[in-house]
């Protein structure tokens, strides 16, 4: 198994790159969601975000 | 979106999540004491519509003698939560060394009020600045947008700037409610200028 993973690439700079594209994509979905927040009522976008919030749930002490 | 402003107020109303129920409840206890506080950080942006799950709600609240935080402490039993990582003295011990006590709802670990004394000017600026925001008719205090902003893009993380963007573009640009000269002058005081620039101003 060790010998499998020795022999896989990573590049970390590829890595890098990866991770400011995802950055500026999630920075763009912000700027969607800030759009569509101020142009829908309440009661829709806030339902929607009630099903993500709450989907984490509690943790039991 | 419908907002109501009166002054500095904010008033509307919304499908509640966990996050708000407990914001809300928790608030009800400091509210029915008279004890000042105000709400930081992440949940300013969940509350107008973020999307994203938080395990904590942060807090200040003003200096407490011991008798009222017994006080204080005795009414969040009695609204039916505790302290998930100290007894009452020594909650209070935790306070007075600048740390935080986190109460949860009875029975549960998250989500949970880190709770904390305002210590530094920028805490007591969000004490003294408070912004009330009544959510469904419940009152709960609110930092100021414009230093959550600012102190969101010195946190400095992918979560953190994602927060200053959403609070920037729905305050700022979509609602026009943000006062600028106050953004620009935290923006300038915690040295965020380069940031601002690349994630806010010139962000499209």
């Amino acid at each position: 198994m060790d010998r499998q993973i020795e022999l896989l690439k990573f590049d970390p700079e590829d890595f890098e790159n990866f991770k400011r594209k995802n950055f500026q994509e999630r920075l763009k979905f912000i700027d969607f969601l800030v759009d569509y927040i101020s142009k829908t009522p309440n009661k829709v976008w806030s339902a929607q975000q009630k099903k993500i919030v709450d989907s984490k749930g509690k943790a039991p002490a | 979106m419908e907002l109501q402003f009166k002054g500095r107020d904010i008033i509307f109303d919304k499908e509640l999540n966990h996050l708000d129920k407990l914001a809300i409840d928790f608030c009800a206890v400091l509210n029915k004491l008279k004890v000042k506080y105000v709400i930081i950080s992440g949940y300013e942006a969940i509350l107008f519509g973020r999307n994203r799950a938080s395990e904590d709600i942060d807090m200040f609240i003003e200096k407490l003698s011991k008798e009222k935080f017994g006080q204080l402490w005795e009414g969040l039993q009695k609204e039916g939560f505790w302290c998930m990582n100290a007894e009452m003295d020594e909650a209070f011990s935790l306070l007075e060394d600048w740390l935080a006590p986190r109460f949860a709802r009875k029975g549960e670990a998250y989500p949970n009020m880190e709770v904390k004394y305002a210590q530094k000017d920028l805490d007591f600026y969000s004490l003294s600045n408070k912004v009330k925001v009544i959510l469904r008719g419940s009152e709960i205090y609110i930092g100021p947008l414009e230093l959550n902003i600012a102190f969101k893009l010195r946190l400095g993380t992918d979560k953190d700037i994602e927060d200053a963007r959403f609070l920037y573009k729905l305050f700022g640009e979509k609602l026009q409610e943000l006062d600028k000269e106050s953004l620009l002058s935290f923006v300038r005081l915690m040295k965020v200028e380069d940031k601002a620039k690349e994630y806010l101003w010139t962000a499209k």
